[in-house]
């Protein structure tokens, strides 16, 4: 018996092209040598990789600020990436044990390596693949408009300066303080008119050790910095302790070190790093006595709730103060405070605008002038922008964000750049197809 | 065409057009009774904007009792607003809110610690059924208020919300959560016992607030005419001071009664029916009749969306609810764009498929409250902003789309025969045009949102957690076309890859707010991370199933279907070729 002989015909052809791709063959000198980095492939590699990025970076920010991660992950060259998030990670989607230890971590590209890479690739393609028709013209658009963004974001990543500055209600202000950046000030008054300020940077106080120079009045000995502090009312018991201070209210208040703020929280606070000082006469032995200073004893601190008084000490007959501080940077023009506005939606305390009057002096520039900031409506000068931020509890002040980017109308070119090469491109596609579609 | 197939879709049509316009017509109050409806209609101002009663009504008895209408002592099913008035009046000697069986405890041991019996199926409990134990509750409120709210175990939870829908009923009961009384022109509202107080002290008539308060009085009275009257004269009362606040109220107590988004999730599902029905038999008929209720629905859609526009004055997008109601309004006129290039049915049912799907993600979200809440003033309106919400969540949107379209072309290839070189090449050209439309979008989205940043901070890219969530759907679609580009991959490949599309943008959607949980999460939205959880899963199904090797795909290991007839009429050969995959 013969069994009926099965036949199987071919598969069907299934994976038809229906693009022409975009890599042809050629063979001049530059191509062959430009080959490999021009690659689409290179390409692919390089979209995996900063996706890995940008997922490793988003889960660091549920254990640390914003502006630690960016520093970490995209403004290097390469980063170490804890697998302990990766458990918490789990533990939220997974339901995983919470408490879950994993430790040790991996290296991986940083945001300089990856971009700069993906430039390189991208430059690369378009010298041997350039070609100036219409076809390609979208193609074209759009890969210079990336280019203007990765330039725009590099150029930010290095040069920009965000700052704030906080105005009590009918008062002046001519200085910023620089955001994430502090320092220890010690000030004593040569005159009425004129104070002595000597200010130590965190960078080097982070260093630790002992601090000599000609120009302190003493030696610093930088005991512990911490990158955040939280502040909270003292518990009974605790008034005198060492890290408890009186505050302009009559009451207690505790600094305490903890971790960093999360960048995941919808809260957004700033960190607020604190330093413990002890004081030496100088090229002495002779403590005069610690201090622990955080900002959140600082006036200006922009999440401060409560006011302190300055903290002094004593040398030679003469007080000095000490105060713990952000970058303090002086500007050549004066924002005078004349009126401030929080409103908010009716019967609840959901704000719903703030507004600052403001008197903008600069003799200069010849700038008298008043005007407006609020919401979306900044004010721009000498090449800086101030934007209405926040205010002071109870309403007495307000907060500006004053931002120096070289780099701010970048992004406004290449979103046009990128968009209207994208709706080129792809239009000229669609077209081409209804065409043969024969709907249009 | 024989007489049936060519009226069918007519009828059909015609069915939902008549049920839709008999939902809209409300009916009048019964003669004689209180007018409720027309006590829903009055503004008040809850929640930092005016809204009618009838919202008020539905938004608190949903939080309380995870429903828009109670049912009464005698079993009758009631309208919020009739809670409502029962509630405002209980002080004033009305017994009846008391006794209406709204609390909604399901957490047994919370029921035992009221020495309340499990109540299935309506797990719905009275205020009178639960002051016995006032005292213990007080006493486990204020323990569990003193543990940190990471530390609280189930049971401290349930206990704390409980206590929070105590105290909603408790504020309306006293008439001092809610702005009722309008100054003379609208411009400051206050609660009715403000005013009351007000008027004790300072003597001076707050005649707005009298009127109120006699509506109030003649329903504990039971006078319905007396009740009836004195609404209309305070309706017209407010009309006069302030015609813009009414209009916008009674146009919201009309949304609000049609539920408009519960009759579109009717149609899809409906829609689907015949879809699934019209791919086994009956094709044309059924194929047409599901694609038109589908146009409906979305008309109905377009006319919410716009609707709530009105209503808050915003763009569509303003929180994770109308993001869901909006994907799902972009979703559908996509896909029903590519249903009118295409004719294969397929489209609908995809349309039905997403349409339905966002309708219930948005139901689930719509439970924390007011959906038209206000924003915060930095995120008030302005140009960047709505044009950047709305763009990021189209490219959401057409990313969803594709993905869909994509498992779509994976079961049909591996599970039937249906996927012939016709319906091979149409489905690959749809996923390959979303994925450029969704690139298009998603990152013109992404970079509106850095303009508006800068226009409102300063700082452009700031990488956050949200901003990363759009960036990563914009590198995704960028790397699919890359990928197909460079013959990385080719048509399945690029189906494969789609679906993924789908796991990114449902983890910036929903993925990146979960994050701020933190080490202890039990959070309020658990379920949100559970039900993304979920959709990973299945999503990751689709891809290992797409990525079994080609030859094991029903379609493709069997004979090529009969090559259609390239002289058929356009529209038709696509029909044909499902025909001939079927035969």
């Amino acid at each position: 018996m013969v069994k009926a002989i099965e036949t199987r015909p071919a598969p069907v052809a299934v994976e038809e092209r229906f693009d022409e791709p975009l890599e042809r063959p050629q063979k001049s000198a530059l191509a062959r040598a430009l080959g490999p980095v021009a690659s689409l492939r290179l390409t692919v590699l390089l979209f995996v990789l900063s996706l890995v990025l940008v997922f490793c970076s988003t889960l660091a920010q549920m254990n640390a600020s914003n502006w630690t991660v960016v520093k970490d992950y995209y403004r290097s060259f390469y980063v170490w990436v804890p697998f302990q998030m990766f458990a918490q990670f789990s533990h939220i989607f997974f339901g995983t044990k919470h408490d879950a230890v994993w430790s040790g971590s991996f290296p991986f590209p940083g945001g300089w390596v990856i971009g700069g890479l993906l430039l390189v690739n991208l430059l690369a393609a378009h010298a041997i693949r350039f070609k100036l028709n219409w076809k390609r013209a979208g193609i074209l658009m759009i890969h210079s408009g990336l280019v203007v963004m990765m330039l725009g974001e590099l150029v930010a990543g290095l040069f920009a300066v965000e700052a704030k500055m906080s105005i009590p209600v009918g008062d002046s202000s001519n200085y910023v303080d620089v955001s994430h950046k502090n320092e220890l000030a010690i000030t004593t008054s040569l005159d009425d008119k004129k104070d002595q300020v000597v200010v130590i940077p965190d960078s080097i106080l982070k260093k630790g050790g002992i601090i000599r120079n000609e120009l302190l009045p003493v030696d610093v000995e930088v005991v512990e910095y911490a990158d955040n502090s939280d502040i909270a009312v003292a518990k009974p018991g605790e008034e005198n302790a060492a890290d408890t201070r009186v505050a302009d209210d009559g009451r207690a208040y505790k600094v305490v070190v903890k971790e960093e703020e999360s960048g995941t929280d919808t809260n957004g606070r700033d960190n607020a790093p604190a330093v413990r000082v002890r004081l030496y006469k100088r090229a002495s032995e002779e403590a005069l006595g610690t201090h622990f200073l955080s900002l959140w004893h600082y006036a200006d601190f922009s999440n401060r709730m409560i006011r302190f008084p300055a903290e002094h000490f004593d040398l030679d007959g003469k007080t000095y103060t000490i105060e713990f501080r952000r970058l303090r940077e002086y500007k050549p023009y004066t924002i005078h405070l004349k009126e401030f506005h929080h409103d908010v939606f009716i019967g609840t305390d959901k704000p719903r605008n703030f507004s600052s009057q403001v008197q903008l002096v600069d003799p200069e520039h010849g700038a008298d002038r008043e005007t407006k900031i609020w919401m979306n409506h900044p004010l721009r000068h000498r090449g800086e922008t101030l934007y209405q931020s926040g205010y002071f509890p109870d309403d007495r002040g307000t907060i500006l964000q004053v931002v120096r980017n070289p780099a701010w109308l970048l992004p406004y070119l290449s979103c046009s750049l990128v968009s209207l090469g994208m709706i080129f491109h792809f239009g000229q596609h669609l077209l081409g197809f209804l065409q043969r579609k024969g709907i249009v | 065409m024989s007489t049936l197939e060519r009226y069918f879709p007519f009828g059909a049509v015609g069915l939902a057009v008549i049920y839709l316009v008999s939902v809209a017509i409300s009916p009048a109050d019964p003669a004689g009774q209180f007018r409720v409806r027309e006590f829903s209609r009055l503004p008040v101002v809850d929640g930092g904007r005016v809204k009618p009663m009838d919202t008020l009504a539905r938004i608190n008895l949903m939080l309380i009792s995870n429903r828009q209408t109670f049912t009464d002592e005698q079993g009758k099913s009631q309208p919020a607003a009739r809670w409502l008035l029962d509630t405002f009046t209980s002080r004033l000697g009305n017994p009846a809110a008391e006794k209406h069986k709204v609390f909604r405890i399901e957490n047994d041991q919370v029921l035992a610690f009221l020495g309340l019996e499990e109540r299935p199926g309506s797990l719905r409990y009275s205020l009178a059924e639960i002051t016995p134990k006032m005292d213990s509750l007080r006493d486990a409120v204020s323990k569990a208020q003193a543990v940190d709210g990471k530390q609280r175990d189930l049971f401290q939870k349930k206990i704390l919300e409980l206590a929070q829908h105590l105290s909603i009923y408790l504020g309306l009961e006293r008439l001092d959560s809610v702005l009722m009384v309008p100054s003379a022109h609208g411009e400051d509202w206050k609660s009715l016992a403000q005013a009351m107080s007000e008027e004790r002290q300072t003597g001076a008539e707050n005649a707005t607030a009298r009127a109120l308060a006699q509506i109030l009085l003649t329903y504990v009275e039971n006078k319905p005419e007396e009740f009836n009257r004195l609404v209309g004269q305070y309706r017209d009362r407010l009309t006069q001071q302030m015609p813009e606040d009414v209009e916008r109220a009674d146009f919201e107590t009309f949304f609000n009664h049609f539920e408009p988004f519960y009759q579109c999730s009717l149609l899809y599902v409906f829609a689907f029916v015949l879809c699934c029905i019209g791919w086994a038999t009956f094709t044309g008929p059924l194929n047409r009749t599901a694609f038109w209720l589908t146009v409906i629905a979305l008309g109905i859609q377009t006319w919410a969306l716009c609707a709530r526009m009105y209503l808050q004055g915003r763009p569509p997008v303003t929180n994770l609810y109308s993001s869901a109601v909006f994907i799902g309004w972009g979703a559908l006129t996509l896909a029903l764009i590519l249903e009118v290039i295409f004719r294969n049915g397929l489209c609908t049912l995809v349309a039905t498929v997403l349409g339905g799907v966002t309708m219930l993600i948005a139901h689930h979200l719509a439970g924390t409250g007011d959906t038209l809440e206000m924003m915060q003033a930095v995120l008030d309106t302005n140009f960047w902003l709505a044009t950047h919400v709305t763009c990021v969540t189209l490219g959401y949107t057409a990313t969803f789309v594709a993905g869909f379209f994509a498992i779509l072309f994976i079961l049909l290839g591996v599970a039937t025969p249906a996927l012939n070189r016709d319906l091979f090449k149409s489905l690959s050209q749809i996923i390959y045009g979303v994925v450029c439309f969704a690139t298009l979008l998603s990152f013109t989205g992404t970079v509106l949102g850095g303009i508006w940043a800068d226009q409102s901070w300063g700082r452009f890219w700031g990488w956050d957690p949200k901003e990363n969530g759009a960036l990563l759907i914009v590198i995704w679609n960028a790397l699919i076309l890359h990928a197909r580009w460079s013959g990385l991959v080719k048509q399945r490949g690029m189906a494969v890859l789609a679906v993924v599309g789908n796991m990114v943008t449902g983890w910036s959607w929903f993925g990146t707010n979960q994050l701020s949980v933190g080490l202890h999460a039990y959070g309020f939205n658990d379920q949100l991370a559970k039900g993304l959880t979920v959709f990973w899963a299945t999503q990751l199904a689709f891809v290992i199933v797409g990525l079994v090797p080609t030859e094991k795909w029903r379609s493709f290991g069997r004979a090529e279907p009969p090559r259609p007839d390239n002289g058929a009429p356009r529209g038709s050969r696509e029909r044909s070729a499902l025909a001939g995959a079927r035969s």
